[in-house]
């Protein structure tokens, strides 16, 4: 029920990693997600590709890693390589 | 070609600072706080219209009330002449700490033994929103059925008490006791277990002695603060 305010905290956390102008290289951001932390995984999915439109982040989706205990944690970020 | 930039940061990590934020307070005041969850209509507010009744002059005890809408509970434990504070998350499946940090402001803590905060009913999402208590006690009603335990296993494994409730009606539910506290020890083998009926008065006794000696376990590091 709450995956929607879980995803933006998850792009909050991004945002620190991730300058602005280096946002649209952002892939995917990989979260793990055990299976007692009360989170629907596909629905933080649909929350984060819902809540990046229209942001520079919008090419960014959701990978999730399923674990064992109460776990919800953001793993890393994968950006594509600049171009030099 | 990719680039990994390694984070490994909980996403519910701005919730536990504020949560820690809320239990150093508590801490300071020697205050003991209680975040009581259950599914709704368990019987959480009728609970602790029981428990405000019978320590009545006994602790010094505050209420939050967390609610979906309405300041109805609310009203309810007021009359029980303890200060109470409604929270109405509008839609929120759950109180989470910063929604206590604020509800705090409207408190004197130095004239308060215990805080109880009645968490919106819901068996999932509170379990892993520290709000910054002491303990979790869950309350079931014995028409939830046996097998809730296991269905909802993060509540049961979070709370430390699990209070069965409205034990009155287990002649007509054809639920077994037995059978909720073997499966809520499954999950979770140290849980402190109590029946009680607020109908009929059953268990509240134990219930209340217990709650009491709680109070007083909490060291009172700096009274004179």
């Amino acid at each position: 029920m709450h995956e929607l305010g879980l995803a933006n905290n998850i792009l909050d956390i991004v945002r620190q990693y991730v300058p602005a102008e280096r946002a649209c290289a952002v892939r995917s951001v990989r979260v793990r997600v055990g299976d007692l932390a009360g989170v629907v995984p596909d629905s933080l999915a649909f929350c984060f590709s819902a809540i990046v439109i229209d942001t520079p982040y919008d090419r960014a989706s959701l990978a999730i890693d399923h674990v064992v205990g109460p776990d919800l944690q953001v793993a890393d970020i994968e950006l594509e390589e600049e171009t030099p | 070609m990719s680039e990994v930039i390694t984070i490994e940061r909980k996403v519910l990590e701005k919730n536990d600072a504020i949560a820690a934020a809320n239990r150093a307070r508590f801490l300071a005041h020697g205050l003991t706080v209680i975040n009581i969850v259950s599914s709704p209509g368990a019987g959480k507010t009728t609970l602790l219209e029981r428990t405000l009744d019978r320590l009545h002059g006994r602790l010094r005890i505050a209420v939050i009330e967390g609610d979906v809408q309405t300041d109805l509970d609310a009203r309810r434990v007021a009359r029980y002449g303890v200060p109470v504070v409604q929270i109405v998350t509008n839609g929120g499946c759950h109180l989470e700490a910063s929604l206590v940090q604020h509800a705090l402001d409207r408190l004197d803590f130095d004239h308060l033994d215990v805080l109880l905060i009645e968490n919106v009913g819901n068996l999932v999402c509170p379990a892993n929103y520290d709000l910054g208590e002491a303990m979790k006690i869950v309350v079931l009603s014995t028409t939830e059925g046996e097998d809730k335990p296991l269905k909802y296993p993060a509540m049961f494994r979070n709370a430390s008490v699990l209070v069965i409730n409205k034990t009155d009606l287990l002649p007509y539910v054809g639920v077994d006791v037995e059978a909720i506290k073997r499966n809520a020890r499954q999950i979770h083998p140290d849980l402190i277990i109590f029946e009680t009926s607020c109908t009929t008065g059953a268990g509240l006794d134990d219930w209340c002695r217990w709650f009491e000696q709680q109070s007083a376990r909490v060291p009172c590091a700096s009274a004179s603060a």
